[in-house]
């Protein structure tokens, strides 16, 4: 095993490879970069027979749906109307609160790699629109750059986007992996973007990222490249102590940042399907935040009870426009109730969310 | 037709032979869904004679009865001999699935399925009995119910009496499977005394152990310290009891939704007690907005209802419970 690789790669212990893309130059790179890992063909047709819970697994598909795809918004709440370029499933961290353990079938690591197919699908849709601008990005379904010691592929994609100036791409993650960088042509169609949250929460329910200090030093240095970044909290979880460690966070942002390094940043409190409750009680005894007044949302999902959520959104906004963020800031599937209450204004007043983010993405 | 006489060797296979009711054993555990002598059924027998043969199998010199209990006491009650059909089924395991394949099509509730799987989980090992539950069970139960059945035996034995007695619904064992055996224990009294339907059982059990899990104090001392088991011994009638259980228990959950609920209320109360309008806000309070409800049978009843309304709404009485939801909901 590479010890150069994180932690969390040197737990893969097998890679299964559909037989159709075992050539790919992005197969062949992650046979090359996992040595000593057991390598599985998988005939074409045969389904992968493995225990569905399996993290130590990396499938190496090929893929047959859709890679460009609206963000799997609901009509309750507002979507920011982001569009996922989805390059895998799953993700190889391990944060209690991920969603993604209660949203797909399986909890297998998969990357798509018949990338020809992408390539062909994204080409397609951005030549045939020059004048359409795409805010798009990789960190929907995964962690944009969780595996990108090992896959290159962020480099592939911004290497592919390369010609196409109408798409502004963003990579958001929780790791630090600047390799990518050498790969951009143009840094203000790039967003790098990390997901942060109180000191406590990144403490006790995220395994195997980077601590915040590291993601804002690469903030800051994908700054002084010439990037302006984004910054998620998302989830926002209430805790005892919640105040203190939201506002120990938002001061060490802007001890790296200055506002307007910042393109975006949004604000998500903790969500799921309750499927996830029932996964985080089995999986983390410890992480008590889920016993949380929750309800069942409008779109059928847990959220925290309104008043609750407004009382810390509007605490953190409060805080986040002190140090001078305006329309930057955005809420992740929140009602127009919830935007009034906290910042007073509506999407529908910034002439729409996915609008309104998109101009921020493209500077306009 | 063959007759029973201890100097004959005895028949086997398919063969019938006539039996005394004493000569056959019928004290056996493998009897798991038997069911108690009837008066009906005794008539059927004196009137119709037994139909179908009963199961049995020779142990030593004795018979011993695979499947027909009730056959053998009503032939018993009648002094009339039982028709019979030997059988070689070696040891209680086989005997007990003879048992079970004679008896299945008459089973129709998972409750029943865990009386009879209970005898085949104490003989066998684990593995054993999981391989048993899928082979043998399969295609007779649903596979959700398969799910349940199996969540179900993984609580001790003494809760199957308040299965039996209908008190508590097999899908809570989905909900007591995270308790200790300790916890187990405190949350029986509640379920010893009254029936309890699926939801509210749930309610009860889910709730108890979130709030121990937010508060990191012990179940029981929560049982005391919330009051519910007072209630148990109040004067109350079952659903009002399990109502105020509740009631007690979504406060301690659910305490900032519980006060805005009996906030909007009160406030409902004030408003509502004067018109035939039915007030209430979207449950969970995602989104402002009341509603407005009310049931005629004519026109009216309908034109008395848009009456009172356009009252409600000329005389303001609406507002407060708008302004409390600006106020409180934001």
């Amino acid at each position: 095993m590479n010890t150069q690789l994180p932690l969390y790669l040197q737990r893969l212990e097998h890679i299964v490879v559909d037989e159709e893309v075992k050539d790919t130059p992005l197969a062949v790179r992650v046979r090359q970069r996992l040595p000593g890992v057991p390598w599985h063909i998988l005939p074409t047709g045969e389904e992968l027979g493995h225990d569905e819970t399996d993290r130590s697994i990396l499938y190496l598909k090929a893929y047959k749906g859709r890679f460009f795809r609206f963000c799997p918004g609901t009509r309750y709440y507002r979507c920011c109307g982001y569009r996922i370029i989805h390059i895998g499933e799953n993700c190889p961290l391990n944060c209690s609160y991920c969603i993604l353990k209660a949203y797909f079938q399986d909890g297998i690591q998969k990357v798509w790699a018949n990338q020809d197919d992408l390539w062909q699908e994204l080409g397609d849709i951005f030549s045939k629109h020059p004048e359409t601008l795409y805010r798009s990005g990789t960190g929907e379904f995964t962690d944009s750059l969780a595996l990108e010691p090992i896959t290159d592929y962020s480099k592939d994609l911004l290497a592919f986007l390369s010609g196409f100036p109408n798409v502004c791409l963003e990579l958001k993650s929780k790791v630090i992996d600047l390799s990518w960088v050498e790969k951009v042509s143009r840094t203000d169609r790039v967003l790098p973007a990390w997901s942060l949250n109180a000191p406590e929460i990144a403490r006790k329910e995220e395994r195997d990222t980077a601590c915040l200090e590291d993601r804002l030093k690469a903030a800051r240095e994908c700054i002084r490249l010439g990037f302006r970044v984004c910054l998620h909290f998302d989830p926002i979880i209430r805790y005892p102590g919640w105040k203190e460690g939201y506002s120990q966070i938002i001061d060490m942002i802007f001890d790296y940042l200055r506002p307007r390094d910042i393109s975006y940043f949004s604000l998500g409190s903790f969500r799921g399907m309750p499927e996830l409750k029932k996964y985080i009680a089995a999986h983390w005894p410890e992480s008590r935040y889920i016993y949380d007044e929750y309800i069942t949302g409008r779109d059928g999902k847990l959220r925290l009870l309104r008043p609750l959520r407004v009382e810390q959104f509007r605490f953190i906004a409060d805080r986040l426009k002190k140090y001078g963020l305006g329309q930057q800031l955005y809420f992740c599937m929140e009602s127009d109730e919830v935007w009034r209450a906290v910042l007073g204004y509506c999407p529908s007043d910034l002439g729409g969310l996915s609008t309104h983010l998109l101009k921020q993405a493209f500077a306009l | 037709m063959q007759r029973f006489n201890g100097d004959e060797s005895l028949a086997y296979g398919t063969e019938l032979i006539c039996l005394s009711p004493e000569d056959i054993d019928c004290d056996l555990p493998w009897l798991f869904w038997s069911q108690d002598l009837d008066k009906g059924f005794i008539d059927s027998v004196a009137t119709w004679g037994v139909l179908q043969p009963v199961l049995v199998t020779q142990e030593q010199k004795r018979y011993v009865l695979i499947s027909g209990l009730k056959r053998v006491q009503a032939c018993k009650e009648l002094n009339i001999e039982v028709p019979a059909v030997v059988t070689a089924v070696e040891g209680e395991i086989d005997r007990a699935r003879a048992y079970l394949h004679a008896n299945v099509h008459r089973i129709h509730t998972l409750t029943e399925w865990v009386l009879c799987t209970r005898f085949f989980q104490s003989r066998l090992e684990e593995d054993v009995f999981l391989q048993f539950l899928h082979q043998e069970l399969q295609g007779h139960i649903p596979k959700r119910g398969l799910f349940g059945l199996k969540k179900w035996l993984r609580l001790p034995c003494d809760w199957d009496g308040l299965l039996m007695a209908g008190h508590v619904p097999i899908e809570l064992a989905s909900a007591l499977e995270v308790l200790s055996a300790q916890e187990m224990h405190a949350v029986y009294p509640f379920f010893a005394k009254i029936s309890w339907s699926k939801n509210k059982a749930k309610k009860l059990v889910t709730w108890l152990f979130e709030i121990r899990q937010r508060e990191q104090r012990s179940l029981e001392d929560l049982v005391l310290a919330t009051g519910v088991l007072d209630v148990l011994s109040q004067d109350l009638s079952p659903k009002d009891c399990q109502q105020k259980i509740l009631t007690i228990l979504k406060a301690w959950r659910y305490p900032c939704l519980k006060r805005l609920e009996d906030e909007f209320q009160a406030l409902q109360k004030d408003v509502g007690s004067l018109s035939h309008w039915h007030i209430s806000q979207e449950e969970n309070m995602e989104t402002h907005g009341i509603w407005l409800q009310t049931f005629v049978h004519n026109s009216l009843e309908s034109d008395e209802a848009l009456a009172e309304l356009q009252d409600l709404i000329l005389q303001g009485r609406l507002e407060p419970l708008l302004n409390w939801q600006d106020k409180r909901l934001n």
